[in-house]
């Protein structure tokens, strides 16, 4: 696979690391804020007066029944018309400019996946992840089959 | 190692086993490093970061509609060549137990398992041990195509 061309941004949740294009982010908002005192954040949350979902994600990419409060920020995404939020205990930029991108092996890769790729990152090993893709399996209904957060 | 030995035999869940050619056999890793892939299919979960390469991580017992009764503590890594282009490729199988090398000739050649379709897509061939027809795993078919599990 060529190498990547745009920015990456590296976002962490549940142990879990996932790549993604940094044209992707709209923003990334602080949970503390949001959180505002008491009131846990609700899975559909006003963010700097857009609109829009925010789900926590577990490391297999199910959808958690609840917003996971625990995690530090709310990175909030577009994926063509929509924009959406996942919670993410770490964002970072990568680094490395030009990282390498490996297919996934054959025998694991699924067409409907948004995860076609990775990356390895010292020991680490991050996920490429489109996130028109992570949208359309966020609405699946083959995330929410387990329970979580 | 016996010089007559040429294959590798290992149980992959409660007395069941399959076999390798022993010049497929690279490393037996004990407690291997593995990263679980989101989204992939059950038999082949994760990466496992072997000598700087992450490697497919397989177990057969999900595949052939089994259940791994025991804990998966070794990966015994493998290498084998892509049909598709020739190129060198390694892959793990995840074992919890030692696998043992053997001989096997062709007079103890039988036909495949009955117990799962699975068998054709992923065997080339199977030998008679004892009671129990044991396949020969097709690595290139195991790790460069993407199988139907069977429930």
């Amino acid at each position: 696979m060529n190498a990547a061309a745009a920015g990456y941004a590296l976002i962490c949740f549940d142990g879990l690391n996932l790549l993604i294009d940094q044209h992707a982010i709209v923003s990334l908002e602080n949970m503390v804020t949001l959180r505002d005192g008491d009131d846990e954040v609700k899975a559909s949350e006003i963010i700097e007066g857009n609109a829009c979902e925010v789900h926590s994600l577990t490391a297999h990419l199910s959808v958690a029944n609840r917003v996971d409060t625990r995690c530090r920020y709310i990175v909030v995404l577009q994926a063509d018309k929509q924009r959406f939020g996942i919670t993410a205990d770490s964002v970072q930029s990568l680094l490395i400019q030009d990282p390498t991108l490996h297919s996934l092996p054959v025998c694991m890769n699924i067409s409907e996946s948004p995860i076609k790729a990775y990356v390895q990152i010292e020991e680490r090993i991050a996920f490429c992840c489109d996130v028109g893709a992570l949208w359309g399996h966020i609405n699946s209904s083959e995330s929410r089959h387990e329970c979580g957060a | 190692m016996n010089a007559g030995h040429n294959a590798v035999l290992f149980e992959f869940t409660n007395g069941r086993h399959a076999a390798i050619g022993l010049h497929e056999v690279a490393e037996l890793v004990m407690s291997p490093r593995l990263v679980n892939v989101p989204l992939a299919p059950d038999y082949c979960h994760s990466l496992c970061i072997w000598q700087d390469r992450a490697i497919p991580f397989v177990e057969l017992a999900p595949l052939i509609g089994q259940r791994t009764l025991k804990k998966i503590s070794l990966a015994l890594v493998v290498t084998y060549f892509a049909q598709s282009n020739g190129e060198q490729r390694w892959g793990a199988l995840g074992l919890s137990t030692y696998f043992r090398m053997m001989s096997v000739s062709d007079d103890a050649a039988c036909l495949l398992p009955q117990d799962s379709p699975a068998w054709p897509s992923i065997a080339h061939s199977c030998f008679q041990l004892v009671d129990e027809n044991v396949p020969i795993l097709n690595l290139n078919a195991l790790f460069e195509q993407r199988l139907q599990l069977i429930p």
